[in-house]
């Protein structure tokens, strides 16, 4: 039987020791989006751009911004930015013809096209 | 709590049981809040379908099942106690078991608690898609709802059924605000009631012994707890299976075609917590028929019936095609189907990772193997037909997963890395409460 508790408290171990790093990373990345839904219409499709290839952060900012749908897209009128640094918003829209509506300053911003 | 009391009417008129308390309402407790998530759940999608508040299908689903307990008031009374396996008083090894299990239940519960903490929004499946879609349930108006099925969220699989979502998004409505502890609650509840479920239903099946090993089984293995606290869809699932499995031999066993019914409404609402659930929907109905012909099958059918109807309403009017069926997943299927290197691939895993499913060096499977062996494969002589409809109804369920992942258009060996814990986890509850029923005597 203390095989069996010990044994348990191991597989519980090693899976919180996993979970353990990426909690914090979420938690930042979850609260810097719902800030941005705000700012954001009640409905409708906006577009999402951002300088790093990962989709974790994507889904997270749908995840944050629901029940405005989320498109990984820059055609769109409105644009959610989602940079590595705070000073990398500008270089993001400018790469894209696009200009800053509101910028967060923690690396998130909400674009448009230019007319 | 509504859909908890909801449930637990339901269980109680269709189950039966006392006019007062007794032991065995542990059992019509857990088995009735599971139900009610379940009925609650398909009430605030129809709700949302039709424009009608779901709060007042609810009252009326409440308002029903009292009905048919005072219905059945007069005639009520338990068949556990009745006809009750062994004796209620405890023995001082079943004292010790039951010891154990509270301190395995108690460690679980200090996993789980600092798992939801870590993660309170959920891990990867229960952010991108459970509650994604719960939000937009909850947060979209009632005539824009259908966003979040948009074929541009192809990645969050809109095409998943609601049972989660649907359950999460009518208690913030009744709360008037969105709150993590919802789903975390909802986490709690389907793993701890699947591991309450099984030490009960064995309990009653075979004595409080069997109950109690069958429990500490089931609290040994992490795996479903952390899956619980990560807010994964596959917990509840595999509540329904063993809510199925249980079901349909207490109907046997007490010839209670009530019992029948909460079988089949089992089955179908596995069915409308994930795709995989309608797989085991047809694999239960599929080894019932092959094993037992008739018996109960209409009662069976008739707890099903009204799930599987939500669940049709929601494939044709709202669900996307899914990525697997649908136009993109087609496209080379037969190919995939004619691989053999895939069902290499697909055996080699489930033994890998089938070793690795649990908290031992040893692998539970193998543990509950040498358990059947040294018990010896003994069924209590009144289940003529629940042993074998469970094993082969797990042994279906397992091959229509297998053959999923055959056809599966993606990268399989990332689809078997990401997935084949959690299936398994799905089928866990039902294979130690189909071993415990095939079991000898300890």
């Amino acid at each position: 039987m203390a095989l069996l508790a010990l044994g348990t408290l191991a597989g519980y171990r090693s899976a919180l020791k996993q979970n353990a790093g990426k909690a914090d990373v979420i938690a930042w990345n979850i609260a810097r989006f719902e800030d941005l839904r705000a700012v954001l219409p009640a409905r409708g499709i906006v577009g999402y751009v951002s300088d790093a290839d990962d989709t974790e952060t994507y889904y997270l900012a749908q995840y944050c911004l629901a029940p405005v749908v989320v498109v990984r897209d820059v055609s769109r009128d409105l644009i959610v930015a989602n940079a590595k640094s705070p000073a990398a918003i500008a270089k993001l829209a400018a790469a894209n013809d696009l200009a800053v509506v509101r910028d967060f300053h923690d690396g998130v911003a909400v674009l448009r096209r230019n007319r | 709590m509504i859909a908890a009391l909801t449930g637990f009417l339901f269980v109680r008129a269709l189950g039966s049981g006392p006019r007062g308390w007794c032991r065995h309402d542990f059992l019509r407790l857990i088995l009735g809040a599971g139900t009610g998530a379940g009925l609650c759940s398909a009430g605030f999608f129809l709700g949302l379908l039709s424009g009608i508040d779901g709060r007042l299908l609810e009252a009326l689903l409440l308002v029903a099942a009292a009905i048919a307990v005072a219905v059945r008031w007069k005639r009520t009374k338990c068949p556990f106690c009745a006809g009750a396996t062994g004796t209620a008083r405890m023995s001082a090894l079943n004292i010790a078991l039951a010891a154990a299990l509270g301190l395995l239940l108690a460690l679980d519960a200090m996993a789980f608690l600092e798992t939801a903490r870590q993660a309170p929004h959920g891990q990867w499946d229960a952010r991108a898609l459970w509650n994604l879609r719960a939000r937009f349930l909850y947060r979209a108006d009632v005539r824009f709802w259908r966003d979040g099925f948009t074929p541009l969220l192809n990645w969050s699989h809109p095409d998943y059924p609601l049972l989660l979502p649907a359950c999460i998004a009518r208690s913030w409505r009744i709360l008037g605000r969105e709150s993590r502890a919802v789903p975390i609650a909802l986490g709690f509840f389907f793993s701890f009631g699947t591991a309450g479920l099984l030490a009960a239903s064995v309990s009653v099946l075979r004595g409080t012994r069997h109950g109690l090993l069958a429990g500490l089984a089931l609290a040994a293995t992490p795996a479903l707890f952390v899956h619980g606290a990560s807010q994964y869809a596959d917990v509840p699932v595999a509540f329904f299976v063993l809510a199925t499995l249980a079901c349909i031999t207490l109907a046997d066993r007490f010839g209670a075609p009530g019992f029948a019914v909460l079988a089949g409404a089992a089955a179908a609402m596995a069915g409308w917590t994930k795709n995989e659930g309608l797989a085991w929907f047809c694999a239960f109905l599929a080894a019932r028929v092959i094993v037992a012909r008739t018996r109960h099958l209409w009662p069976l059918l008739a707890g099903a019936a009204p799930f599987l109807a939500v669940i049709l309403v929601f494939k044709i009017g709202v669900a996307p095609p899914g990525d697997i069926f649908g136009v993109a997943g087609r496209a080379g299927m037969l190919h995939r189907l004619l691989d053999a290197s895939r069902y290499a691939l697909i055996f080699r895993q489930v033994v890998e990772h089938a070793w690795r499913f649990g908290p031992l060096l040893v692998s539970p499977f193998v543990i509950l193997g040498v358990f059947l062996l040294a018990a010896g494969v003994r069924p209590d002589t009144r289940d003529r037909f629940a042993p074998r409809t469970s094993a082969l109804a797990l042994f279906l369920a397992a091959a229509a997963y297998s053959l999923v992942f055959v056809l599966h258009p993606l990268d399989l060996a990332w689809v078997l890395k990401t997935g084949l814990d959690r299936l398994m986890v799905q089928l866990w509850p039902g294979i130690v409460f189909a071993v415990f029923l095939a079991a000898g005597p300890t």
